[in-house]
């Protein structure tokens, strides 16, 4: 079990990245998406930005905000770093919320339902 | 993205996955290589291809699974147990899409006033705190874009094309300067100028917004535009050689655009040009710029009286050449400035010895245009009263030569190919990302940032011949010497009681300071020079200007 563990935030959207890769085939329609993540320290106050972009080739994570020109389907979640690491250990948080398609947000919620292991992909391969 | 303790566990996997037989015994430099591919694909935010780099070398599917459990467990380890994790993320986002406000709605451009409580939190209502959320989102959003837009290969259109999705007078001033920075980078001078007069009022207030305005004028050839900024900046009490170095600059345009037609006017402008030049060097006699143009304009005058101060002028400025270049061997201005005072006094020997030396600066193709403008000039002013211009002559066919496209700016810095070579692989242009030392200030500490740039170089090289530490063979000599001379600089003998009225003073000094400096946790940088010569510093501080050495 993972007890009360905290889930460093680049490992929590890594891991939100890889589901959505693994399941990249049950975003439907998509072609190309992103999703911001502005994410605050709870130490200091300060908040970091970083994307998951979702394109037809590959799902990658990246530092910043999602560009201000992006067009296609995008949403913005508002966290912090506390919330990330309870989440990814497995105690839903209230302080999330987001804005944006409200369509994609329900399809990458999708993709937390298939069954694989996190490692499959590469390591099988 | 770093992943934190997780890429620890995974590079322990290296040893784990070794003494297991689940991959051959890696050594030498193929571990390193091994390390190094795992260390990138954790940097780069990669766990999937960090397993990659392990389970390729496996030999059997056995071999593959317990790869693949060991990092499944140090991942576990590290805080998620996938099975849980993803349940409790789908509950998550199905929330969040269904509660999801649909657009981002905030004016970006806030009340200065907020610069004020900037590093304050204060307990906030959440409508409060969505607002703030809101207006971070869209600032976020608009660096990441001007970000992209700056650093792209056709800059001028990535911030044509935010433009296109924005109002100007609606940006925060740092947008707004950071796009009006990336045209004048692209030398997009209309674009620029557009942006400046688009801005909101009060941007357009500030002194910079005013001096890029009258700069961007002078480059699209509006002289007259620009003096009319400049008179008003000057009104504001804005002065300073390098605003009336402008004016000059206007007026010699000016004098260009009379000299064929209206005599008179020209010889005005002409009159005006090295007025404002005289002003610019009697605010501050140790800039080169524009005291270099005076000789040259005074030649264009071409009395008696004129050629005798101009040759009497020469003189300083030469001196102040000649000091820049014992500062800086390879600054291009001052070489160039000294060839043209070479010009001036008809000093062949001199002349040669600067185009040749000219040649090995770091110069672009501007820098020579300017140069060749002015001396075009003073020929054409020689020639027009049937003096002799051979000196000119060779000195303006030989500048046209120089070309030198794609030159890094660092890449000739001094004598020593081995110094060249270190700068090159340190530095970037300009300084802009110029390489830094983290301090303490993140852990609550007062040990700032220090930041390390090309002028910081230059400054401590002179620190180095002062105390003939380049005389020294010994290296362990010369570590001493540095320590001692470090110690003496900072007198750290009376910081050594932590106890002592000098400590308790440097403790209770060094935080007021970052506090008027505007440190923070995330940026507390100060160049490493401003240690050294305000002497405010401990043995914090030692180590990384040992370093510096």
């Amino acid at each position: 079990m993972v007890g009360e563990k905290v889930v460093d935030s680049g490992l929590a959207l890594e891991f939100l990245r890889n589901q959505i890769a693994r399941n990249r085939g049950l975003l439907r329609g998509i072609t190309d998406a992103a999703l911001s993540f502005g994410v605050t320290a709870q130490s200091d106050g300060l908040t970091e930005w970083h994307t998951i972009y979702i394109g037809q080739e590959e799902v990658r994570l990246e530092s910043g905000a999602v560009p201000v020109t992006f067009s296609s389907p995008m949403a913005v979640i508002f966290t912090t770093d506390e919330a990330l690491s309870e989440i990814s250990s497995g105690r839903p948080h209230q302080d999330i919320s987001a804005e944006g398609d409200k369509d994609l947000l329900s399809k990458i919620a999708r993709c937390f339902s298939a069954p694989q292991s996190w490692l499959d992909v590469r390591s099988s391969g | 993205m770093k992943l934190g303790n997780l890429r620890n566990i995974v590079l322990d996997l290296v040893d784990v996955s070794t003494r297991t037989g689940s991959i051959a015994p890696v050594e030498g430099s193929e571990r390193k290589a091994l390390l190094e591919d795992l260390e990138k694909a954790f940097t780069d935010g990669s766990v999937e291809l960090a397993v990659h780099h392990l389970s390729v070398r496996a030999k059997t599917e056995f071999a593959k699974q317990t790869i693949s459990n060991l990092t499944l467990s140090a991942i576990q380890a590290a805080g998620i147990e996938p099975k849980v994790a993803r349940e409790a993320w789908k509950s998550t986002v199905t929330t969040l899409a269904k509660n999801a406000e649909p657009k981002l709605n905030t004016s970006l451009r806030t009340s200065p006033a907020r610069d004020a409580f900037r590093g304050i939190r204060l307990p906030m209502d959440q409508e409060t705190r969505i607002q703030l959320r809101r207006l971070s989102a869209q600032n976020a959003r608009l660096s990441s874009t001007l970000k992209i837009a700056r650093e792209s290969k056709d800059p001028v259109k990535a911030l044509d094309k935010l433009l296109s999705q924005v109002e100007v007078n609606k940006l925060p001033d740092y947008a707004i300067s950071q796009i009006v920075h990336g045209f004048i980078q692209a030398s997009a001078w209309n674009k620029a100028l557009q942006i400046l007069e688009a801005a909101p009022a009060e941007y357009r207030e500030y002194r910079i917004p005013r001096r890029l305005k009258a700069i961007a004028l002078t480059q699209l050839g509006d002289a007259e535009s620009a003096l009319v900024v400049l008179k008003h900046l000057n009104a504001d009490g804005h002065t300073g050689n390098f605003l009336s170095g402008l004016s000059s600059k206007c007026h010699i345009m000016q004098y260009d655009q009379a000299r064929g037609a209206r005599p008179e006017d020209a010889d005005l402008a002409l009159e005006r040009a090295i007025d404002t030049a005289k002003e610019a060097f009697r605010t501050d006699a140790g800039e080169i710029y524009p005291a270099v143009c005076i000789p040259g304009y005074l030649m264009m005058q071409g009395d008696a009286g004129s050629k005798n101060e101009a040759l009497r002028f020469s003189n300083t400025v030469l001196t102040l050449a000649k000091h820049n270049i014992a500062r800086t061997p390879t600054d291009y201005w001052s070489h160039s400035a000294a060839l043209s005072m070479g010009l001036i006094q008809g000093d062949k020997e001199l002349v040669e010895h600067h185009l040749d030396k000219i040649d090995c600066t770091d110069f672009e193709s501007f820098m020579v245009q300017s140069t060749l403008g002015n001396l075009t000039r003073i020929r054409d002013a020689h020639l027009k009263r049937n003096e002799n211009t051979e000196l000119y002559d060779h000195a303006i066919e030989k500048l046209s030569e120089f070309s030198r496209p794609n030159r890094s700016a660092f890449s000739v810095l001094g004598d020593d190919p081995r110094t060249n070579r270190v700068l090159a692989s340190t530095y970037r242009y300009s300084a802009r990302a110029s390489r830094r030392l983290g301090g303490n200030y993140h852990l609550d500490g007062i040990a700032h940032d220090i930041r390390f740039t090309p002028s910081d170089f230059y400054y401590f090289t002179r620190v180095i011949k002062a105390h003939k530490l380049d005389k020294i063979e010994d290296p362990l000599k010369v570590s001493e010497a540095i320590d001692e001379i470090i110690r003496e600089q900072f007198d750290t003998s009376k910081l050594e009681d932590l106890q002592s009225p000098a400590h308790k003073r440097f403790d209770s000094l060094m935080p007021k300071i970052s506090k008027y400096m505007g440190a923070t946790r995330r940026n507390s940088q100060t160049n490493v020079s401003a240690d050294w010569i305000h002497k405010m510093a401990d043995c914090r501080q030692h180590a990384p200007i040992k370093m510096v050495f």
